[in-house]
């Protein structure tokens, strides 16, 4: 089937340079929460600069992928489906560069036991989100493949569901820890779980699009 | 290019009303969060009365616009575009009101040296507001002085992110305040920069209609 991009090397070009940027975030993201759990601050505070960059640098591009679908009159039958996925996408960066601030600033006391467990939350977003930008890709290309890419999106996003679960039936359990601390615990596990929700937004409007492209085809 | 609303007379007043409220709204906001931090309690009770007088006249002015955009058949091919707009410059008075309201209710043991913090935080989410106000009104009247004031949108949104964070990082580091004071503080930082992400939301609206208008 052809690409919706097909008369439109450059557009197609840019989308793709979004796409890597936020692979990148979503790499970096869980490789600083894995140095946050060592306690290794300076680390942290490297990768948390490289998420900041990453996230203006995404800016820039989104906003001028979204002026050159207008501007140049270019595929204007998918021109408001493609502003979405892109906008959504966005969404993906701002909530990882959120989370990953958070620890950054309200440096929260995880205790021992729940820090593999916050390692693992992490993983599993970071999955989710890997899943959905490989069906963001191949969406341009091949709009009928998408359908069975996007089934391990929704997988991740339960196991995430799952695992912050875990963590904070963990924390309240926890008779040594303050009620503040559990709710810090508990906020934390809820935003980094955000991630994974962002990425399953992003598949349903894939799931969507990628439809319309095949009837339209 | 020619105005939006061209000879609908009414209609150019009408939004040119409802955009003067979301700038007073801003304003007393501001009065309202000095007050507050003074400790001037009655005052910052009138502020809080002022807003909500403001955010429903805001609200009767939305709709009165947008029941003329639809009975009289005005602007079609942008009528949905304005509808949007203006849905979103109200949640902007919306925001301020609700600041000045939960301040009321959960009545927050805010620090003399925050004092600053929230006051700069503050001015600087107004800052993005009147800039975004001031888009609108160059998108509806003049859409060619657009994009300079939409990058001072950006702008003052951007710097009320930096102090938010500079806000909270100093709130988390201070040694005596009990975890869930800090989250109370932690909150209202976050509720003021959210009136300067609203801003921008009209902003990224702004910068796509004022290109379909061009075109």
């Amino acid at each position: 089937m052809a690409s919706i991009f097909d008369e439109d090397l450059a557009l197609t070009k840019i989308c793709g340079e979004f796409i890597d940027l936020t692979d990148d975030v979503n790499l970096v993201f869980c490789e600083a929460i894995k140095q946050y759990m060592c306690c290794q601050m300076n680390e942290y505070d490297n990768y948390i600069d490289q998420i900041r960059n990453l996230e203006s640098k995404g800016d820039v591009i989104r906003r001028q992928t979204e002026s050159r679908l207008y501007t140049e009159k270019l595929i204007p039958e998918s021109r408001g489906d493609l502003l979405g996925l892109i906008e959504t996408t966005d969404d993906i960066i701002d909530e990882t560069k959120n989370t990953a601030l958070l620890f950054s600033v309200e440096i929260p006391d995880i205790p021992l036991e729940l820090r593999n467990e916050f390692v693992s939350l992490a993983k599993i977003c970071t999955e989710a989100v890997n899943e959905v930008l490989v069906a963001f890709r191949i969406f341009f290309k091949s709009p009928e493949s998408v359908k069975n890419l996007i089934q391990p999106v929704y997988d991740k996003e339960k196991l995430a569901d799952k695992q912050a679960a875990k963590i904070k039936r963990l924390a309240f359990l926890d008779k040594n820890l303050p009620l503040s601390q559990k709710m810090h615990l508990r906020y934390l596990a809820h935003h980094v779980d955000c991630i994974a929700d962002r990425a399953e937004d992003l598949a349903d409007r894939l799931s969507i699009a990628a439809i319309k492209q095949t009837i339209k085809a | 290019m020619k105005p939006l609303f061209g000879r609908t007379k009414t209609l150019e007043q009408k939004s040119a009303d409802f955009l003067d409220v979301t700038i007073e709204a801003s304003q007393v906001l501001l009065t309202g969060i000095s007050h507050y931090l003074n400790g001037a309690t009655e005052q910052f009770e009138d502020d809080l009365k002022q807003i909500t007088v403001l955010e429903n006249r805001g609200d009767n002015l939305r709709r009165e616009i947008e029941n003329q955009l639809y009975t009289e058949t005005l602007i079609p091919e942008s009528r949905g575009d304005v509808l949007a707009l203006l849905e979103n410059i109200d949640n902007i008075t919306n925001q301020c009101k609700q600041i000045l309201m939960e301040l009321s209710v959960e009545i927050p043991v805010i620090p003399p040296e925050f004092h600053d913090g929230y006051l700069h935080l503050a001015e600087k989410s107004v800052k993005a507001v009147e800039e975004v106000v001031s888009s609108t009104r160059s998108f509806l009247n003049f859409p060619l002085m657009i994009e300079h004031s939409l990058n001072k949108v950006y702008f003052w949104e951007s710097e009320a992110d930096r102090l938010s964070e500079t806000l909270k990082r100093k709130v988390f580091r201070t040694t005596g305040l009990e975890l869930s004071h800090k989250f109370h503080l932690r909150y209202f930082a976050l509720h003021i920069e959210l009136l300067a992400d609203k801003a921008e939301d009209v902003a990224d609206r702004l910068a796509i209609y004022s290109i379909k208008r061009s075109l």
